[in-house]
C-alpha cells in the first residue's frame, strides 16, 4: 500500500521535531495569557461605558486615561458604574498601539490562530460541493463592572466555539466544541475557561473560486477572494450586566496585502516564506479586523 | 537519570538500562503505540519488543535525542503489529484513517513503491517537515508520526478541530506537490 508506505516513511522527520512535538504543551500559552496579564502585550479594541470607563491603570500604556473636570487623571477606585473593555492579546512582548478602529491581524498572538481553506469532502462535506474557510480570532479576554454575561453572534457564516476547561496551572482538561450563531458565557467562564473562537463557513465550490484559492495566478485574484468572503460579517460582543441593561460592539473582518517587512515592523508578525511560492515572495495577504465605528 | 547515563548503561551492556528506559520513557513509548494499536496485549507485546531492540542498537548507536530515537523504534514496532494484524478493528481506526489521508498525497497512478527507496522518501519527508513553520510541523508530526488524534490536537495546540484539520489538508496538498516535484508522482 502506497500509503502506508509513506506512514512508514514519517521516520525520517527530524529527532528534534519529534522531540519538541512530543514536549509542546498549550500550558504554556494559556499561563502567558492568564498569569502574565499585566506584562503580556495586548490591545485593548474599545471601551464602552455608559458610565465612567472601567481603566485600568498602567495597562495600556497608550489609552487615554479618564480624566475629570479639571482635567486630573482619575485613579483606580471601587467603580460600581457598568461597564467593560474586551482586550485583544497581540503576541508576546509585544505591544500594539491600541486605538478604537485600528486594524490588528488575525495572525498575531497564539500558536493557535491561523486561518485557512480546504476543500470539501470527508467529515464535513461528503459530496466535495465546497470549499471551507476557518478564520481563528485573537484571544480576547473582557474586564469591566457588573457584568453577567458575554455573548457573541455573527450576521453570517458561523461562530466555531471550544472551551476548554483549564486546570490551576493553565493545562486543559476537558472541552467542548460547538458551532453556532450565537454563544454566551458567564462572566466567570469567559475569564477563567480558555475559550478559542473561529469564524467558519463555506462557499460553492466551482472553478472560479478554486483557482482564486488554491492557484492564484495573482495576489489579487486571491486577496479579493477572501475580500468578498469577509465582505459582510459582522462580530458583535455584547455584554449584559446584573441590571439587565447591556452594552455591545461590533467587529468587522478585511484582507489586505501586506509585505513581510511591514508586517513584522508593524506586528511582530515573522512569516515563514516559501521561495518556490513567487506570488507571496514580498509580502502576503493578512486577516485583520476592527471595531465597526 | 539523565539520558547520557542511561546511555552508558546501554554501554557497559548493564541490564538496568532497560529498566531505566521503561521508568523514563514507559508513559511515552505506551502513548505511541496505544495510539496505533490501542490493544492492551498487542501494546504490552510492542514495549517488549522495542526495548529489546533498543539493547540491540545500542552500543554501537549512541542516539543524540533518546526520545526521538525510542520512539521512532516503538513507532515502526508498532506499525509492523497494525500491518500484521490487517484489521482496522485491532488497529483502533486511527491507522486507517491516516493511510486514508495520506492516499491524498499518492494518486493511484504512480508506482512510487518500486521508483523510490523508503529511504529516499524518508528524506523526502524530512526536508519537508523542516520547511514547515514551528506549528504546522508539530501538527504535521503529532498526526502522521505520533498517529494522535485530531480532538488530542486541537487540545495540544488550544486550536478547534476544523481549524487542525484545515492545516491538515493544507500540509497534504503541500506534501503532494512536494512529493511530485521530486518525480515521486506521475501526476
Amino acid at each position: 500500500m502506497k500509503s502506508e508506505k509513506l506512514l512508514f516513511a514519517m521516520k525520517g522527520i527530524d529527532d528534534d521535531i519529534i522531540s519538541k512535538t512530543y514536549k509542546y504543551s498549550t500550558k504554556r500559552k494559556i499561563v502567558s495569557f492568564r498569569k502574565n496579564f499585566l506584562v503580556a502585550a495586548c490591545i485593548c479594541l474599545i471601551i464602552i461605558g455608559t458610565g465612567v470607563l472601567g481603566y485600568n491603570q498602567g495597562l495600556f500604556n497608550t489609552l487615554s486615561p479618564n480624566k475629570n473636570q479639571n482635567g486630573v487623571q482619575s485613579q483606580i477606585t471601587l467603580d460600581l458604574t457598568n461597564s467593560f473593555s474586551l482586550k485583544v492579546y497581540a503576541a508576546e512582548n509585544k505591544e500594539i498601539p491600541l486605538e478604537a478602529g485600528k486594524e490588528i491581524p488575525i495572525s498575531i498572538g497564539n500558536i493557535g490562530n491561523c486561518w485557512g481553506f480546504s476543500e470539501g469532502g470527508g467529515e464535513y462535506d461528503e459530496n466535495g460541493e465546497v470549499i471551507y474557510y476557518h478564520f481563528d480570532l485573537p484571544k480576547m479576554d473582557c474586564e469591566g463592572n457588573n457584568i453577567k454575561d458575554i455573548s457573541f453572534s455573527i450576521n453570517k457564516s458561523q461562530l466555531q466555539v471550544t472551551n476548554y476547561i483549564v486546570d490551576s496551572d493553565g493545562k486543559p482538561v476537558d472541552g467542548t466544541c460547538d458551532s453556532n450563531d450565537t454563544y454566551t458565557f458567564s462572566y466567570d467562564e469567559f475569564k477563567n475557561n480558555y475559550i478559542n473562537i473561529s469564524v467558519i463557513g463555506y462557499i460553492p465550490k466551482n472553478d472560479t473560486a478554486m483557482n482564486a484559492i488554491f492557484t492564484p495566478e495573482t495576489i489579487d485574484e486571491y486577496l479579493n477572494q477572501v475580500k468578498n468572503i469577509l465582505e459582510g460579517i459582522i462580530i458583535t460582543c455584547q455584554v449584559t450586566y446584573n441590571d439587565g441593561s447591556t452594552d455591545s460592539i461590533n467587529i468587522i473582518m478585511d484582507a489586505a496585502y501586506m509585505t513581510y517587512d511591514e508586517l513584522k515592523n508593524n506586528f511582530g508578525i515573522e512569516w515563514s516564506i516559501n521561495p518556490e511560492d513567487k506570488l507571496r515572495s514580498e509580502g502576503t495577504v493578512e486577516v485583520f479586523y476592527k471595531v465597526k465605528e | 537519570m539523565k539520558d547520557e547515563e542511561i546511555i552508558e548503561l546501554y554501554f557497559k551492556r548493564n541490564e538496568r538500562a532497560i529498566e531505566e528506559t521503561d521508568i523514563k520513557y514507559g508513559n511515552y513509548c505506551e502513548t505511541i503505540a496505544g495510539n496505533i494499536l490501542w490493544n492492551n496485549q498487542d501494546i504490552e507485546e510492542c514495549l517488549d519488543d522495542t526495548y529489546m531492540k533498543m539493547w540491540n542498537r545500542i552500543p554501537p548507536t549512541r542516539p543524540r535525542i533518546l526520545r526521538a530515537f525510542i520512539g521512532k523504534i516503538v513507532r515502526e514496532i508498532a506499525l509492523n503489529m497494525y500491518k500484521a494484524s490487517k484489521t482496522s478493528k485491532r488497529g483502533g481506526g486511527v491507522v486507517s484513517q491516516l493511510l486514508d489521508e495520506l492516499e491524498e498525497c499518492l494518486p493511484d497512478n504512480t508506482t512510487v513503491e518500486h521508483v523510490i527507496l523508503e529511504n529516499e522518501l524518508a528524506e523526502i519527508i524530512r526536508d519537508f517537515v523542516r520547511e514547515l513553520n514551528e506549528r504546522d510541523a508539530y501538527i504535521f508530526t503529532s498526526r502522521y508520526f505520533y498517529a494522535q488524534d485530531i480532538s488530542d490536537i486541537a487540545i495540544k495546540f488550544g486550536m478547534t478541530k476544523h481549524n487542525v484539520t484545515v492545516i491538515l489538508s493544507r500540509l497534504r496538498k503541500k506534501l503532494q506537490l512536494r512529493l511530485a516535484k521530486e518525480g515521486y508522482l506521475a501526476s
